[in-house]
């Protein structure tokens, strides 16, 4: 089964190196589809099916935060995965995080691995090898 | 606020998110009129600033040379130097100004709750010795790379 996934983060750089991550967890990634702010998430998830957000948590217009109370709100919505990727490091902040129900949790700068574990987690660990359907053989310089 | 330990927190932070995303040690460099960085044109530098709200409220601006800048951005994407466009510089200056900003203040208090602004690039308008003078109130440090140098400030508001 492949996963949809929606990156969001304000900043590209960012976005492009999360896509990356993820394609090559090893995980079966069908769509991935990126957004600027959550206002963005919010459009894409009325119109697409996403089986995970990955989400920065400071943005303009709309936090990760704001989406992720507005995803917990949505009956259709609301089981959705919801994993905050951001500088926020305050253990209050975490708990927040976790209280308004993310599934998980990764504090930046970040290696590859601590976002793959947490995806293992979260999804359960990838039945097999390198399954993404978009081939990915660019680098992943950090 | 304990500015020795904030400016401990400063080092850790620029260290440890240069190290773990785009793999490039820092050295601390003594501030000095004759340093690299301080003889770079305004021009020719990047600067980023990021305005924090808590227990404790100021202003953080990192600033390096244009090259150093375009060379970061290139290995952070993975990107041919050649194929690196200002996008993505100033998007990658503001992202690790982001991660630099919130890794400290969490190293400084991991209780204390500060509200990060968003980064915003920015044009230097007064000589950089003015940023970065150690008379000042302001937290400065100077680093070097294997390529060039760079540096933080951080101004209490």
């Amino acid at each position: 089964m492949a996963f949809n996934v929606l990156i969001v983060d304000d900043s590209s750089p960012m976005r492009a190196i999360i896509r990356k991550t993820v394609k090559i967890s090893g995980f079966s990634i069908g769509e991935c589809y990126e957004a600027s702010n959550g206002q963005e998430a919010i459009d894409i998830l009325k119109d697409h099916w996403v089986d995970l957000v990955i989400t920065d948590y400071n943005m303009p217009e709309m936090t990760g935060m704001e989406l992720l109370t507005h995803m917990k709100k949505d009956e259709l919505l609301s089981a959705v995965p919801v994993v905050i990727v951001t500088t926020e490091g305050s253990e209050r902040m975490v708990d927040e995080f976790m209280k308004n129900g993310a599934a998980g949790y990764i504090q930046k700068p970040f290696v590859p691995e601590d976002l793959k574990e947490k995806l293992n987690n979260i999804m359960g660990e990838p039945e097999d090898g390198f399954k993404s359907t978009e081939e990915c053989d660019e680098g992943l310089d950090f | 606020m304990d500015s020795r330990a904030l400016k401990n927190a400063m080092k850790v932070s620029i260290s440890e998110v240069l190290e773990t995303m785009f793999f490039m040690p820092l050295e601390e460099a003594e501030i000095k009129m004759d340093s690299a960085l301080l003889q770079t044109p305004l021009n020719k530098l990047a600067c980023a600033r990021l305005i924090f709200q808590g227990p404790f409220s100021g202003e953080v601006i990192f600033l390096l040379p244009h090259t150093l800048a375009y060379s970061l951005t290139a290995d952070f994407m993975g990107q041919d130097p050649n194929e690196t466009g200002p996008e993505d510089m100033e998007g990658t200056l503001k992202e690790l100004l982001n991660m630099i900003c919130g890794k400290m203040l969490s190293l400084y208090d991991s209780k204390a709750v500060f509200k990060l602004g968003i980064p915003e690039k920015i044009n230097l308008a007064e000589p950089l010795h003015n940023f970065l003078n150690t008379e000042n109130d302001a937290i400065n440090l100077i680093f070097d790379t294997m390529e060039e140098q760079l540096a933080l400030h951080l101004a209490l508001r």
